[in-house]
């Protein structure tokens, strides 16, 4: 009962935050200038918008994770709404609980109104969609997931001004973590046990790469097929993401339970 | 520098200040700058009452009522508005002063241009390309860049291309640049097949070198070993004939190749799904590759007359086609048997260490896999029923149907020929088929205008006017200023067996 | 719930040292502070600003974690959840979410509490008109004042009429009649058979309902025990006032008084014993004067509270 509490309540917290409409608008906006830059290219207009689409589409709602996830704790704490809640019969994990089912709930409704207003563009502009767009969309959610799981990690640990920095960090470079097994291939004639120790490194990593199916969703949707990869893919890089969201919330957990208040 | 161009030259420079400072953005930014002076210089003078601790007060009606005690009422908000106003001018115009220095995007290209011509001066082709490089976002590093979205970098490499193909002022490289723009975008979305068709048809147009383009459609063909499109572009890259004619050959059988290949998926793609676009396109593929197969040698030529055979056949086939297809085969079909019997020559001078008197041994020895006509005397006959030519003395083998045919060709380039010449003097025909000679060599020898494929073809690279493709010298009318070909080469005569074909035989 | 022969708060040795990092020293925050507040009292916990009292509190309701020692509630150790069942809780200068509205508030806590619809329903307009909130009800807290604020506080923590009630500074910020009405429900809740235990800097609102009050001063309790029995009673000194004296006053008090003066009509004398105000009250009538007033000022609670802190 108490994780549903919360849960809704977030979310209705969440959804009156300026922020998050500031960031569908711009979202919104640039999905309509995609077909502007498809104009002025000379084969490839739909390939191009579809791309730019789903690029700002994974933009913004990172974006949302971020700006609304990393207060999310910290401005609990500090205007101090967390000590009536606490004192109830409500264990810490639950109350970290509903507040990222909350902040899920927020990010699942922001992207599935940019998703929407996205396709409707597509379709009115005459440009292929499928179902494949769908994969890439689920793949984004999970993604975000992880994203928000960081951004409660770092904002139930710091201030919210470091957590953003953190989590855009982590968010970022969460893109680029195969550079790591790039840099340990560089060591392989020299140190070759520099190698396996990146790789086990990169393992750990949160590779939101495993997430970033758009190159293979936008040339499916350009073909019109419905299937950007295999069911067991998808599949694998959602449990993935979720897996790791759970790690590191209990992570979270961890440092929230025994914080002096 | 004279006095006279001193002065002259200070006068162009004055001139262009005053028109620049009469400009009306630098009237408005001195109006503006006067206005705020202005406010903040009243500000100073504006009489302000004040309450000994408290808020400025209005004059009241005893005191008597003046603009200045009107105005002095607002003497803070005026100051400030001087003070902002002038603060936002001073930005302008040190933003200004940044832009000069650093300038916008826009003007990046016209900088890069004056440095690479600066660089070009003095240093050669290699090191400048390396500069031009060195300008172009690395591979790795867009990838970077782009924080994983690869897809977009490839869009952003495509539209980039497109700016340096519209570009004016690019020049020189621009293959090479391009090249390398391509090569990065396929490296960033390797199955982009659309683009990488589009960017090979566009380098094609840059470059005569077609083997440089079909390295790139390589490239994207081991990308996409599955698409079937880029093996046909690549070979139509090979369908129109270069100049050179040493080339002409190695271009159609790469074409052939390439052809060939896609063929044999679309067939199996066929039988597993028909489909009428299939279909028509196996036909149009077939009959292209049919024909490039007569111009690539030795080896191709079944190839060749097995396309041009199932065209002639296909009932489906529009009518013009079937019979141009038809006609083809007979010179296909004649090739091959001139081929293997050329073959069978050299072995049995291998083996008996001359050559044969004649064909007849031969022909026996080749009929296996061949269906070879004969004549009366037991000699073979070509597809278009005339004897095969043999010469005892060299061993060559050639038919006098292909060559005929070919006769036919480079008779009429001939005619056309005469009548430039005609064209040339006065409406007079060359006095012999030399004198025709030394004008179309000369007439060609510009850099500007060389000789084209069809007549290059038909009367190879020297442009021999005076022996045809029958071996034997033309039969030259100087007084109508025509050549004439022998009665066997009337193409009624030459092409009745192509009808026969057609009927079904 | 737990037995309520049990003490509603017990603690036992409970200390809270703070490490804030490498250089910063430590402080200590409680120690050794023993506690045993029984049920069905209103229990004052008095101290300065940074005694330790919202250090306990928090203690208390799971908010912080003693670094040495142990609490319990009703016989349940603090650190488990369950025994918050058992508690309500205001903090300090409460704050909730502003876009909620009063009722929604209050609805919400009591999801949180475990209460069913049926039952928020009722309790929320009951505590709304009890605060005198009914006409705020659909109003968002952002429009709230600080009065209103700490009424609907003590609202949430009252609504699902937990056994104890524990209360942060209850009244500070608040006007006389807000604190007389918090007072009030305080007085009710005990009434009730709820205990109440509240901390405050407000002696006298403590001095006149608590029924023990603990005097916690850097960390430790230094005095705890029942109001009368912390202030011993003694007389620390006796006004005297009589009409009828000349200005001039009556020379023979000059030395036994501690001081006096004449207001105009009135001659009053301050002395610090009752055996000095009888011979004062002697003196006064032998120079002619009536007596109005004579007042015995024994040791209150403030005067208690800086004697034992040392102030």
């Amino acid at each position: 009962m108490i994780v549903p509490v919360i849960a809704l309540n977030t979310f209705r917290e969440a959804v009156r935050d300026r922020i998050l409409y500031v960031l569908l608008v711009f979202g919104v906006l640039m999905i309509m200038v995609s077909r502007a830059i498809g104009w002025v290219s000379f084969g490839g207009e739909n390939k191009i918008m579809t791309d730019l689409g789903l690029s700002a589409i994974w933009m913004f709602s990172g974006m949302v994770s971020i700006f609304i996830g990393t207060g999310l704790i910290h401005k609990e704490i500090d205007k101090r709404t967390i000590y009536s809640i606490l004192a109830k019969p409500a264990e810490r994990w639950q109350f970290l609980a509903g507040k990222y089912l909350g902040l899920a709930l927020t990010l699942l409704i922001a992207l599935l109104l940019l998703a929407a207003i996205f396709l409707a563009y597509l379709w009115f502009c005459g440009a292929p969609v499928t179902l494949a767009l769908g994969q890439a969309l689920l793949l984004n959610f999970v993604e975000m997931l992880v994203v928000t799981a960081v951004a409660i990690l770092f904002s139930s640990a710091s201030t919210p001004i470091m957590s953003a920095i953190f989590t855009t960090i982590v968010f970022f470079a969460g893109q680029l973590t195969k550079w790591v097994v790039d840099l340990g291939a560089i060591y392989k004639q020299t140190h070759p046990w520099m190698e396996k120790l990146l790789h086990l490194v990169y393992l750990f990593l949160p590779n939101l790469h495993n997430f970033n199916i758009r190159r293979e969703t936008v040339l499916a949707t350009q073909s019109r097929l419905h299937m950007a990869i295999p069911v067991d893919e998808l599949m694998a890089a959602t449990i993935y993401g979720l897996s790791y969201a759970l790690a590191l919330l209990l992570v979270a957990h961890l440092l929230f339970k025994r914080r002096n208040l | 520098m004279p006095k006279e161009a001193q002065e002259l030259a200070a006068k162009v420079v004055e001139a262009a200040y005053w028109a620049e400072v009469t400009n009306w953005q630098f009237r408005l930014y001195y109006i503006a700058f006067a206005v705020c002076s202005g406010l903040l210089l009243a500000s100073c003078f504006l009489p302000e009452r004040r309450a000994p601790s408290g808020p400025a007060i209005a004059p009241s009606r005893e005191e008597g009522w003046s603009w200045g005690a009107w105005l002095g009422r607002f003497r803070r908000q005026i100051a400030s508005a001087g003070l902002i106003g002038l603060l936002a001018l001073c930005c302008v115009s040190l933003q200004n002063n940044l832009d000069d220095r650093r300038g916008f995007i826009a003007d990046q290209d016209k900088r890069y241009e004056e440095a690479i011509r600066k660089l070009a001066a003095h240093k050669d082709k290699e090191e400048v390309l390396r500069a031009e490089y060195l300008y172009l976002p690395e591979g790795n590093s867009l990838a970077y860049i782009s924080l994983g979205n690869t897809s977009l970098a490839a869009d952003y490499l495509w539209l980039t291309s497109q700016q340096y193909v519209s570009s004016s002022f690019r020049r020189g490289h621009k293959f090479e640049l391009l090249l390398r723009i391509y090569e990065e975008m396929l490296e960033m979305d390797p199955h982009w097949t659309e683009a990488a068709i589009n960017a090979g048809k566009v380098l094609s147009a840059l470059e005569p070198d077609r083997y440089a383009v079909e390295r790139f459609y390589i490239k994207a063909i081991l990308k996409n070993p599955d698409n079937l499109d880029l093996p046909y572009e690549a070979g139509r890259l090979f369908v129109v004939p270069p100049l050179d004619l040493a080339l002409r050959k190695d271009y159609s059988r790469r074409a052939v190749e390439w052809f060939s290949e896609v063929l044999a998926r679309l067939q199996k793609l066929q039988e597993r799904r028909p489909s009428e676009r299939n279909s028509q396109k196996i036909k149009a593929i077939q009959d292209m590759t049919g024909r490039l197969a007569l111009e690539s040698g030795p080896g191709y030529y079944e190839v060749g007359r097995d396309m041009l055979w199932g065209r002639a056949k296909d009932k489906q086939f529009p009518p013009a086609m079937r019979s141009a297809a038809a006609r083809d085969f007979l010179c296909a079909d004649s090739l091959v048997l001139a081929t293997r019997l050329q073959e069978a020559v050299a072995r049995h001078k291998a083996a008996a260490g001359s050559f044969p008197a004649d064909l007849r041994p031969l022909v026996k020895e080749i009929k296996g896999g061949q269906r070879v006509p004969l004549d009366s005397n037991g000699m073979p006959l070509d597809a278009y029923g005339f004897p095969i030519r043999y010469d005892p003395a060299t061993g060559a083998v050639a038919s006098m149907g292909v060559q005929a045919r070919r006769a036919i060709v480079a008779a009429s380039v001939i005619n056309s020929l005469i009548g430039l010449y005609r064209d040339a003097h006065n409406g007079e025909p060359p006095k012999d088929l030399q004198e025709l000679h030394d004008f179309v060599v000369e007439f060609y020898s510009s850099p500007y205008n060389r000789a084209g494929p069809a007549v290059t073809d038909a009367l190879g690279m020297d442009l021999n006017t005076t022996i045809s493709p029958l071996g034997t010298p033309w039969d030259y009318d100087a007084h109508a200023g025509k050549v004439n070909l022998p009665d066997f080469c009337d193409p009624s005569m030459l092409f009745r067996n192509a009808g026969k074909i057609l009927e079904g035989d | 719930m737990a037995a309520f022969s049990e003490s509603a708060i017990k603690t036992s040795g409970l200390g809270m040292i703070y490490n804030p990092g490498l250089f910063a020293r430590r402080k200590i925050g409680l120690q050794g502070l023993n506690l045993a507040v029984p049920p069905g009292s209103i229990f004052g916990y008095l101290g300065q600003n940074g005694a330790g009292k919202t250090t306990t509190i928090k203690i208390l309701v799971g908010l912080q974690f003693a670094t040495s020692g142990q609490a319990w509630v009703f016989g349940r150790d603090v650190q488990d959840s369950r025994a918050r069942r058992d508690l309500g809780f205001m903090p300090e200068d409460p704050y909730f979410y502003e876009y909620l509205t009063g009722a929604e508030t209050l609805h919400f806590f009591g999801k949180l509490s475990g209460l069913d619809r049926a039952t928020r329903r009722k309790r929320t307009q009951e505590l709304l008109a009890q605060f005198g909130l009914e006409q705020a009800a659909d109003v968002p807290l952002r429009e709230y004042s600080k009065g209103m604020r700490q009424r609907l506080g003590l609202s949430q923590a009252i609504m699902h009429k937990p056994p104890l009630v524990i209360l942060d500074e209850p009244m500070t910020g608040l006007d006389p009649l807000g604190r007389r009405d918090v007072r009030n429900v305080i007085l009710s809740l005990r009434d009730a058979g709820q205990t109440v235990f509240f901390s405050s800097h407000i002696l006298s609102d403590v001095e006149d309902i608590c029924d023990r009050v603990c005097v916690i001063n850097k960390g430790s309790a230094v005095a705890e025990g029942p109001i009368h029995s912390l202030l011993t009673g003694k007389v620390l000194e006796v006004s005297l006032a009589a009409s009828g004296i000349p200005p001039q006053g009556v020379p023979e008090l000059q030395g036994m008084a501690r001081r006096s003066w004449h207001d105009g009509a009135l001659y009053h004398v301050l002395v610090d014993s009752e055996e000095k105000a009888q011979s004062a009250k002697a003196a006064l009538e032998k120079a002619g004067g009536t007596l109005r007033l004579i007042q015995p000022h024994k040791e209150s609670l403030e005067e208690y509270f800086v004697r034992v802190t040392g102030e």
